[in-house]
């Protein structure tokens, strides 16, 4: 069972690695009985009389002779081991260990499933028929991800392996663990996740715990070029291109493409098309071709799809609650965009208004719906309290606004549509005396596509936090109590302009939320993004093999090859003595 | 049979062997005697008148024509020369270390018929050394004669001067043994050659490693552990009893020459004539 740079060399029967310990013996004996001296008759024996006395012939065994029929002996041994070369690295168990194929066949695995498949084939190629094997997939058409439905032997998973079939959703996994755990291999079984290389955040820390139950365990990744997105910066030296693949070549797809410096402050916010029937589009990013230092990021955050995930826009040293059942990755989903403005290690937690009003959070509603009075009057006295609630415009204009809003929405203005109110994206005023943001600086100037009118009846008792260019609001803040509600006139998605991406958010979030501490007591964590994870190693424990999904060549059983060499060796041999001993030979026919 | 066909077919081709008439006291220098009588010679004897039954061919015309009478020319008679032959048939003889190769004995009896039909053809007498005297020559009895097995060394029977021996066999016995054979026959003007038949391991001792010998004769073993280590040895022992029993040769008069059984046997009959071309050449000078 040894790496080495060609390959692996498995061993079918390493038990008869035992023989070995016969050939100094065999070495021994040999020299200790010497061999049958060879009979003539001969006349001239008189000449022979007298002679010296010679030391025995074995103590001359010539050492090249000795290392020549130890090779072949230990050969021979090695020859019954059965060894079988893979150039893959997967070790090969033994005939009566089950093994346990876990088959990514989601979305990410669009652009690889042919290599996955091979290479869960190839996995069964060296194994007898009768060896367990168990097949799942992370994304099952039925609703069992157990595809084998328990152990079968060879063929059969072979046959299943064919029939899988790619599905455009995410990994389910919470089923797929509850099928491994249903199957009460561990720890026997062999398992070897055979990966797109792109998996969910959470999910995968929930694989990991599931696979430490294993002793074995292999993961087979692609290389990285083959994730489904690819961001590499151009060398054309007028322009900076960029070229953006993606994994389908079905429906016309449009994508952000957002450079940021090494602060984390965005420099660029493109967009793509690529349409129907092409995977990959190139275009020139809005900046000058010196500006490229400067880019240290490269993001496209649509379809949860993040080539480069070392954005970490500032921290907000605060727990923010979401009023949302979970984070859809849809372009349109705004909560998406809220939660890639974050970092990690803010505590974006999802939960129904009961849980969250509990928790005393800052809560962010991505939109503006028109909330039953029963939850209207609990948010009213959780405001009272000390809440705040910070609320984002919607596409929809609220016809029936609650009292809580700071301010009257009147209409949506739009920028980027056919009516084009706006020659130019608004940019932000500076912010008003008494605002939070007054002692912010940004690197960036944001500017606005899409924005809500408010209604300048409604602004006496309100304080104004930010304004755009044009001196309209921005975000509008009003007083409940001993809490306070916020509102921004601008949705949290692209289409409302850059600002969400850019460096301002956050920090401008950060002052939103900031409470007395005194507010942020008893708070449960409950941590859910919907980050994308790059399989490598850095991420997957040093216990578990990484396998390279490309390399699926055949194996080859080397013991027919042991002994054609040793047999040669051994003609070899027996040519030396036939040459050495020509004359004897002669002699005796 | 087998034995005599070979012979013929050895010496088939090659000239008589005569002995030189006038040879000088050198090898073989017996050479033919003169019978200071009348008879087939070459050189002339004397003068007689032409009598019934005479070759005609035979009248010297130039004397005859010096007087009535018709003389013929007579020249010497020359008496042929005797040459004895032995071959060794001991067991150590009989020997031969591969199946196509003929024995020890088999090889030197095939070439001394060669020989004797060679110097029959020559006018020579040819016996067997152990019939004790000389007959006429009978090739068939000769044969019988050299094939006849014995173990001990032939003895030497009284000899007109000057005749001639060959022994053929392997002289295991060595120079010591044969010196008293030779110096007698020295001591009586007679001549010889002695003809060593080897096999080629004998010659060669083509052994490696441990090897077991087993004597011919006798039930002798011998176990040498590395036989690559022996071979110089033996070869060196074996040169230095040829040497010996070469210059024992030498300094009787005899010639000495060593033969293996897997030569042809035209080429071992050439080496044996060779000698006498070289002893010629040395009267000439």
């Amino acid at each position: 069972m040894s790496d080495t740079l060609l390959g692996k060399i498995n061993l079918q029967s390493p038990e008869y690695f035992w023989l070995l310990l016969v050939v100094p013996l065999l070495w021994w004996l040999l020299r200790l009985i010497p061999p049958d001296a060879v009979r003539r008759r001969f006349p001239s024996l008189r000449l022979l009389q007298n002679l010296p006395r010679l030391r025995p012939q074995t103590a001359f065994t010539p050492l090249w002779l000795l290392i020549l029929r130890g090779a072949i002996m230990i050969l021979f041994v090695l020859g019954f081991t059965s060894p079988i070369w893979s150039s893959g690295d997967i070790d090969l168990p033994p005939p009566d260990q089950p093994i346990m194929l876990l088959i990514d066949n989601c979305w990410s695995a669009v652009p690889n499933f042919q290599a996955l498949r091979d290479k869960a084939l190839s996995i069964l190629e060296p194994l007898p028929p009768e060896q367990n094997i168990a097949v799942l997939v992370t994304c099952p058409a039925t609703a069992d991800p157990m595809i084998s439905q328990g152990v079968v032997p060879v063929p059969r998973a072979r046959a299943l392996i064919h029939r899988i079939k790619l599905q455009d959703e995410t990994a389910d996994w919470a089923r797929l663990l509850h099928a491994m755990q249903t199957l009460e291999l561990a720890p026997i079984a062999n398992v070897t996740f055979v990966s797109s290389g792109l998996i969910y955040h959470d999910d995968l820390a929930r694989l990991l715990q599931e696979l430490s139950a294993y002793d074995q365990v292999a993961i087979a990744l692609p290389p990285e070029s083959l994730l489904p997105v690819i961001l590499s910066p151009a060398t054309d030296r007028q322009k900076i291109r960029v070229e953006v693949q993606r994994f389908t070549d079905i429906g016309t797809s449009v994508y952000n493409i957002i450079t940021r410096d090494k602060n984390g402050y965005i420099l660029t916010l493109d967009k793509i098309q690529i349409p129907d029937g092409k995977r990959s589009e190139s275009m020139a990013l809005s900046i000058p071709p010196e500006a490229l230092e400067e880019i240290s990021t490269l993001q496209i955050p649509n379809m949860g799809m993040t080539a480069q995930l070392s954005w970490n826009p500032p921290e907000i040293p605060a727990r923010i609650g979401l009023v949302a059942n979970n984070l859809v990755n849809s372009f349109t989903n705004p909560n998406r965009y809220l939660n890639a403005a974050l970092t990690d290690k803010t505590q974006l937690v999802i939960n129904n208004w009961p849980a969250l009003l509990e928790q005393n959070l800052p809560v962010i509603i991505s939109a503006v719906p028109e909330l039953p009075t029963e939850q209207l009057n609990a948010i009213a006295a959780w405001l009272q309290q000390g809440g705040r609630l910070i609320r984002f415009a919607g596409l929809e204009v609220p016809s029936n606004p609650d009292q809580l809003l700071p301010g009257r929405p009147m209409e949506m203005l739009y920028h980027l549509n056919e009516q084009f109110l706006y020659p130019e994206p608004l940019g932000l005023a500076a912010f008003p005396p008494d605002s939070p943001f007054q002692n912010l600086r940004f690197h960036f100037s944001p500017h606005f596509y899409q924005h809500w009118l408010i209604n300048a009846v409604d602004l006496s008792d309100k304080r104004i936090w930010a304004n755009y260019a044009d001196q309209t609001p921005m975000i509008l803040s009003k007083t409940v109590g001993q809490g306070e509600s916020l509102l921004i006139t601008t949705p949290p998605t692209p289409s409302g302009g850059n600002w969400i991406f850019s460096g301002a958010f956050p920090a401008m979030l950060e002052k939103m939320i900031a409470r007395p501490t005194n507010a942020l007591t008893n708070i449960k964590t409950v941590i859910e993004t919907d980050q994308i994870t790059v399989l490598n190693k850095n991420n997957i424990p040093d216990n578990i093999a990484i396998t390279d999904l490309n390399n699926i060549q055949a194996r080859i059983m080397l013991a027919p090859y042991i002994f054609i060499l040793a047999i040669l060796l051994w003609l070899a041999d027996q040519a030396l003595i036939i040459t050495r001993f020509a004359g004897l030979i002669r002699a005796e026919k | 049979m087998r034995l005599i066909a070979e012979s013929s077919e050895t010496a088939k081709g090659f000239k008589p062997l005569i002995l030189p008439h006038h040879a000088p006291k050198n090898l073989f220098g017996a050479g033919a005697r003169s019978a200071r009588r009348s008879g087939v010679g070459e050189d002339f004897f004397s003068y007689r008148e032409y009598g019934f039954g005479d070759d005609a061919r035979q009248i010297d015309w130039r004397h005859s024509a010096r007087s009535d009478e018709i003389f013929i020319r007579e020249h010497e008679r020359l008496l042929p020369h005797h040459v004895y032959l032995d071959c060794d048939t001991s067991p150590a003889m009989q020997f031969n270390s591969r199946g196509n190769l003929p024995t020890k004995a088999y090889a030197a009896q095939r070439l001394l018929l060669a020989a004797a039909q060679l110097l029959m053809q020559g006018e020579s007498k040819v016996s067997s050394l152990r019939a004790g005297r000389m007959h006429k020559n009978n090739f068939a009895e000769l044969t019988q004669q050299l094939c006849a097995a014995h173990e001990n060394l032939p003895s030497l029977p009284k000899m007109n001067p000057r005749s001639f021996i060959l022994l053929a066999g392997d002289f295991r016995q060595g120079a010591k043994i044969w010196k008293s054979f030779i110096s007698r026959a020295y001591d009586m003007n007679v001549l010889g050659i002695c003809i060593q038949m080897l096999d080629p391991i004998e010659h060669e001792f083509p052994f490696y490693g441990r090897i077991r010998l087993e004597s011919v004769e006798e039930q002798e073993i011998i176990i040498i552990p590395n036989s690559d280590i022996v071979r110089p040895l033996y070869l060196d022992r074996m040169a230095r009893e040829q040497s010996e029993m070469q210059r024992l040769c030498e300094r009787h008069g005899w010639r000495w020459l060593s033969l293996t059984t897997d030569m042809p046997p035209r080429m071992q009959l050439g080496k044996f004539l060779e000698l006498f071309t070289y002893a010629r050449d040395i009267g000439n000078e």
